[in-house]
């Protein structure tokens, strides 16, 4: 997954951070599910285009549709950037 | 996504339009842009004609007196930039959107101006008896009320709670973005110095419609200054209305647009408690399959507000827009005051709003979608 463009949404009343994160190709499921590995993955194969929530043991959430080239990064207070987050060979 | 998708979110902006609005305002675009009073030609004018459209759906308000903005944000602006409130007293509520929370905020900084907001109940109405304490303990210069909640659709009371306070000297405003086209207003302009609204949602006109109606005897200070087609050696705005509030290159477009939603409006009326009533029905349908809705009983608009276990807001409004085709909002909704009593502090609440096009088969889909969403992951 190659991230080619961070844009800040919000910021949460707890500090942690969102971003909307997009991508060079559209998310595949394959990616999902590596990028959820040894984490809790929500994956709702059922919806006309699949919806996924990751909840990261560290504190980050990502959550989007399969085929979509954005998502949705939620990054906990003190966390790493995306960008970091990202690089550490996920997806 | 090979299914349509279900447009809920009609209380931001309607969808589809009234027929022939369209057809209309591409039409517009298409004449000859001929400014009866400005160019030196006649014909007719489209923004004369709305106002006069607009005047048979606000008795007791003239067509000259209806003045035309971009939305309701600008004309709830107009009517309180425009009023003389340096130190008055006025009383609102905690359920005004913020079109009106943001310039009383401005005013309170700038004019001194004091605002006390009456606080709503857990459906989402001001409490009555706290709007009449309020009303003798500060004796406002200027009241202000939404008449129904874009949050939860609860209706206000305001043939009373306006007459209450019209009875002792106070000017009235009323925010009328939820409720025209959506109810009638004819019980409740009475009471009404000011109403503000929009064109753009339950009147299913084009965006960049709204109206500011002003009651006779009522004057507002120019807001916005600059040319008007007239008077151009003046240095300062016309005196008369609607040319004192209405600045720069008018939108004839969208108000032709307009007419034709209220002319169609008008040759196609609706049951007004049948929308209520297919909220009222999405509400026990949401509830049975385990969200947590703002339970509204009494007169109500088409708006819903719940929440999803296991759920931020924000997630449950992308996965019902983007993983199913449910077109909602979700958050605070510029509301952000109503939600201490309505109890869904802080993230607010994912809104589903209907208009009269929404069928009973969007809201089952919708449903389906909110219920997948809670029994759904694997």
């Amino acid at each position: 997954m190659v991230l080619v463009d961070v844009r800040r949404l919000d910021d949460c009343l707890d500090g942690a951070r969102v971003y909307s994160c997009r991508f060079a190709e559209p998310v595949t499921e394959r990616q999902v599910r590596e990028l959820a590995a040894g984490e809790k993955l929500e994956y709702f194969a059922d919806f006309p285009r699949p919806f996924f929530r990751i909840f990261c043991a560290a504190g980050e959430q990502v959550k989007g549709v399969v085929g979509d080239d954005d998502l949705v990064v939620v990054m906990p207070a003190g966390g790493p950037s995306p960008d970091t987050f990202f690089s550490a060979g996920r997806g | 996504m090979d299914q349509p998708f279900v447009y809920l979110n009609n209380a931001a902006t309607s969808f589809p339009k009234a027929p022939a609005v369209a057809r209309e305002v591409a039409a517009a675009l298409e004449r000859l842009p001929l400014e009866p009073g400005r160019t030196g030609g006649g014909g007719t004018d489209p923004l004369r004609e709305c106002r006069k459209e607009l005047a048979r759906l606000l008795p007791g308000f003239v067509p000259e007196r209806i003045v035309l903005t971009k939305n309701a944000s600008e004309a709830l602006n107009l009517a309180l930039l425009g009023l003389d409130l340096r130190g008055a007293d006025v009383v609102a509520t905690a359920g005004e959107h913020n079109s009106v929370l943001r310039p009383l905020h401005r005013l309170r900084e700038s004019a001194g101006l004091r605002p006390h907001l009456v606080a709503c109940d857990p459906q989402g109405r001001a409490e009555a008896g706290e709007w009449l304490r309020a009303l003798e303990t500060w004796n406002p210069h200027l009241v202000v009320l939404n008449h129904a909640s874009n949050v939860s659709g609860a209706v206000n009371d305001a043939r009373t709670l306006l007459g209450a306070a019209k009875a002792q000297g106070a000017l009235t405003l009323l925010d009328a973005s939820q409720t025209a086209g959506m109810l009638p207003l004819d019980e409740v302009l009475p009471a009404a110095d000011l109403v503000a609204f929009p064109g753009h949602k339950y009147l299913l006109g084009p965006p960049g419609t709204g109206v500011l109606a002003i009651r006779e005897g009522v004057e507002l200070d120019s807001v916005f200054t600059g040319g008007t087609g007239g008077q151009s050696e003046a240095p300062t705005m016309p005196d008369g209305l609607p040319a004192r509030l209405e600045v720069g290159t008018p939108n004839p477009v969208s108000f032709a647009g307009l007419s034709a939603s209220l002319g169609w409006l008008r040759g196609n009326a609706e049951d007004p408690t049948r929308i209520p009533g297919l909220a009222d029905s999405l509400t026990e349908a949401l509830q049975r399959c385990g969200a947590r809705v703002v339970a509204v009983s009494g007169p109500r608009t088409g708006v819903v507000s719940f929440t999803l276990p296991g759920w931020t807001v924000r997630d449950a409004g992308m996965a019902l827009e983007r993983g199913q085709g449910v077109v909602c909002r979700a958050g605070l909704h510029c509301a952000p005051l109503i939600h201490a009593g309505l109890g869904t502090r802080p993230e607010g609440t994912v809104r589903f709003s209907l208009s009269r096009f929404t069928t009973p088969d969007e809201l089952d889909r919708a449903v389906w979608a909110v219920d997948r969403m809670l029994h759904g992951a694997r």
